[in-house]
């Protein structure tokens, strides 16, 4: 063999050997040998990686739906009598189920050891049919009490990802962390609030053909010499590796730059087929959820809510907007299977691509307000006379002048909507085999808005509940439903129970913040967390997490 | 077999005194690098990497490669200067048409954005990017005149030859204006042409590491 073919045939293990003696790794033989194994170890589970076995499904995800406008969560994750027994103060506004004569009351249902509101007795559509709502709730921990201390739509939607406003998000953190090769993205502005530690650039997928967009960068011309062409592309990879290491001290950041490189040529290796029929088909399915969730045929039908049809009374329980109110003759005509929750199939179509093709560890979706909502007809009290008939508008979710039968229907499928395409996302996490489990058990979704609503005392709407917000997450890491945090019985205005945060003796008497629920999030995920003065109310054991904050009462 | 066991041993309790961290470390390939990596960059966590906007990255590879004028500054316009995602505003509205029915031509064509992200996308860090660079790097040096244009600012006499550490550090110089590589970095470029059959091979993959390399983009 001529010197020349002798070293056109260097193979990887020596590259790998003078990478580590280079490095000043590989000390003695034993050591070097060693690490050279372990080196080689590694690329090769890049090549099993390209294979199919992929190691970004081992490193944990953070899926963010964020609900803008600031929800009543009071329908759905905001359990106001936890216990069955907690002291409870009606308000008119804060109701979940009609009374055969068309009044209202605030009912629950048990699942696991708690009461939530009476919407977890109702069914959700799925793909082969329907699903008991309460089968998510399982995997499911509330946080509740949480005082945001701004009111600010904005801000305190930010905050719910990015604690301290402009600083480190939980959505930078597990990009940080990725394995992936578009560590972050999302949809409909969670770029605003991302921040990370390493420079990880954050990804807008917005568009009709978010996929597409995503990916096509990637696509490859055939015969690159960086790709596929054995002892040559291994040189480039070393001779990129020795300016990653050496770039360490040229510069903040510069490495993270050489990761993403890498990471563009694990995308470049990689055969995607048709993504916009694969982002319609999720869109679609998505799509079906929440129409079905929205228009429910029989066996979907909330007893207690749906089963009861009255017509407008043009009172403030059925007010709609400022001005206008419910004068139809169907209350529950508010929305139909033509009704969708913007941007929100869009979103759980990103996330579940991203994340279920080892795509993506950190995916923020926001979905906004409720689309063809249905106005058999309305009264507008200003001008004294029909403003609207069978019309369809965009509800807001700031809900401000929603009144409380109107709200109890639509939020009751609003909620059903949601909790359809959670049930969705989870499945097809829980069907992702990872080497410990599956994805679910390494995955956070958080559900979020921008805050809770300050119900009125006449039923007519709500108000900013910033002082009260909740916080719900998603995961594997729960078997049972969690709920903790303490809420006070009512407010100085005696407005009733409706979440105002309480104090926790388990933290001084203080109430919860909003660092208290990133710390959390935070210690789920095994990050570092972006506000380490506020403790968490879990703590990991063997993967799974249990609560070390227990407190769940309404105080006086 | 003493040995053998020996290695064992002192393998596993190495690997046993590996903490989590660091034995999540193993998947560097396609990770963001470690702490320990970027360890002072971390003091200053409160910003993005700043990367080259479009304009640079199209302007150093013309310059590089003599491409100004030549079939390569299409594929330079159209790969990188009209890619968002090198960073920067891509306005739409610049890329009016000239009034006639049908046509295919704009005024101002260099601003006419090809790709549907966000109007403004931060010029930072991101995979995409690197792709589009290495897509045009492959096509610059398999484009024989632009490589050779690259050879005559190396070689007075025209010529490829060895790859010394003067020489590729002139070559490093093309793309890096302002910092020298140090010696590992030279070394490992230098080891290009151990894989590779001639001096020709080598030095086109040599000059495709470098185009390619995300350092001479980092702000």
């Amino acid at each position: 063999m001529s010197s020349e073919k002798k070293n056109f045939e260097l193979d990887r293990r020596s590259l790998l050997k003078n990478i580590l003696v280079g490095t000043g790794l590989g000390t003695s033989g034993v050591m070097n040998t060693f690490l050279t194994n372990m080196m080689i170890s590694f690329m090769q589970k890049g090549t099993a990686q390209a294979a199919g076995v992929d190691p970004a499904f081992e490193d944990f995800k953070f899926i963010s739906l964020v609900m803008a406008g600031g929800l009543p969560r009071y329908y759905w994750d905001l359990p106001l009598n936890p216990n069955g027994n907690d002291d409870f103060v009606v308000n008119p506004m804060v109701v979940t189920k009609f009374n055969p004569d068309g009044s209202t009351n605030y009912s629950t249902t048990k699942v696991g050891n708690y009461y939530l509101p009476h919407v977890w007795n109702s069914k959700i559509p799925t793909t082969g049919g329907t699903a008991p709502m309460k089968d998510i709730a399982k995997h499911m921990m509330i946080m509740r009490g949480i005082d945001l201390q701004i009111d600010s739509h904005d801000i305190d939607r930010y905050r719910q990802i990015a604690p301290v406003p402009g600083g480190i998000s939980l959505s930078g953190l597990i990009a940080d962390s990725a394995s992936t090769p578009i560590p972050a993205v999302g949809r409909n502005g969670g770029g605003n609030y991302y921040q990370g530690e390493k420079g990880i650039a954050y990804l807008e997928l917005s568009g009709g053909n978010p996929l597409t967009t995503a990916i096509s960068p990637f696509t490859p011309f055939s015969s690159m010499l960086s790709l596929n062409s054995g002892a040559v592309e291994g040189a480039i990879d070393q001779a990129l590796l020795r300016m990653q290491a050496s770039a360490t001290n040229k510069g903040k950041f510069i490495p993270s730059t050489f990761a993403s490189r890498f990471n563009a040529k694990k995308m470049m290796m990689k055969q995607f087929g048709d993504l916009q029929a694969q982002f319609n088909s999720l869109v679609m399915k998505y799509r079906g959820l929440i129409t079905r969730s929205f228009g429910p045929t029989a066996e979907l039908k909330l007893v207690g809510v749906e089963d009861i049809s009255f017509p407008g009374n043009k009172g403030p329980r059925q007010r709609i907007s400022e001005n206008e109110y419910f004068s139809g003759t169907d209350i529950l005509s508010i929305t139909d299977m033509n009704t969708l929750i913007a941007d929100l199939a869009e979103g759980m179509a990103i996330a579940e691509y991203m994340i279920i093709n080892g795509l993506s560890s950190s995916v923020n979706i926001q979905s906004g307000g409720i689309s063809n909502f249905l106005v058999q007809e309305s009264y507008n009290q200003t001008t004294k006379a029909v403003a609207r008939t069978n019309s369809r508008i965009t509800q807001g979710t700031d809900v401000h002048f929603v009144g409380s039968d109107i709200a109890l229907v639509l939020f009751t499928r609003y909620y059903r909507a949601i909790s359809a395409c959670l049930n969705e996302l989870m499945s097809r996490l829980k069907e992702t085999k990872t080497s410990g489990g599956n994805l679910f058990d390494k995955t956070v979704i958080a559900v979020t808005s921008d805050f809770n609503r300050l119900p009125r005392l006449d039923g007519s709407g709500a108000d900013h509940g910033w002082e009260g917000s909740n916080y719900t997450v998603f995961s594997g890491m729960f078997d049972e439903l969690k709920v903790v945090g303490n809420v006070k019985k009512t407010d100085s205005a005696n407005r009733g129970t409706w979440g105002l945060a309480g104090g926790l003796n388990e933290i001084g008497g203080r109430e919860a913040i909003i660092g208290n629920v990133a710390t959390t999030v935070s210690n789920l995920l095994e990050l570092k967390t972006p506000t380490p003065n506020d403790t968490s109310f879990t703590a990991k054991e063997k993967g799974k997490a249990k609560l070390v904050i227990t407190s769940v009462k309404n105080v006086a | 077999m003493f040995k053998k066991m020996s290695f064992l041993l002192v393998a596993m309790s190495l690997a046993s005194c590996v903490p989590i961290a660091e034995t999540s470390k193993s998947k560097l390939d396609f990770r963001a690098p470690s702490s320990i990596v970027e360890g002072a960059a971390l003091k200053d966590y409160n910003s993005e990497i700043q990367m080259a906007g479009r304009s640079y990255v199209e302007s150093v590879l013309l310059q590089v490669f003599d491409a100004e004028g030549t079939s390569a500054a299409t594929y330079i316009l159209s790969d990188i200067y009209q890619k968002i995602e090198f960073g920067g505003a891509c306005d739409q509205y610049a890329a009016s048409d000239v009034g006639v029915p049908g046509s295919t031509t704009v005024e101002f064509v260099r601003e006419r954005c090809v790709n549907s992200i966000g109007v403004v996308q931060p010029s930072n860090n991101n995979p995409m990017r690197y792709s589009l660079t290495t897509k045009v790097c492959e096509k610059l040096v398999l484009d024989a005149p632009r490589l050779i244009s690259v050879r005559n600012k190396i070689f007075a006499d025209q010529k490829w030859g060895d790859p010394t550490d003067e020489k590729v550090l002139m070559a490093w110089r093309l793309f890096h204006q302002a910092t020298d590589a140090d010696s590992d970095v030279l070394s490992a470029l230098k080891d290009i042409r151990k894989v590779t059959p001639n001096n020709d091979e080598a030095w086109k993959i040599i000059i495709l590491t470098l185009c390619m390399s995300p350092e001479w983009q980092a702000l």
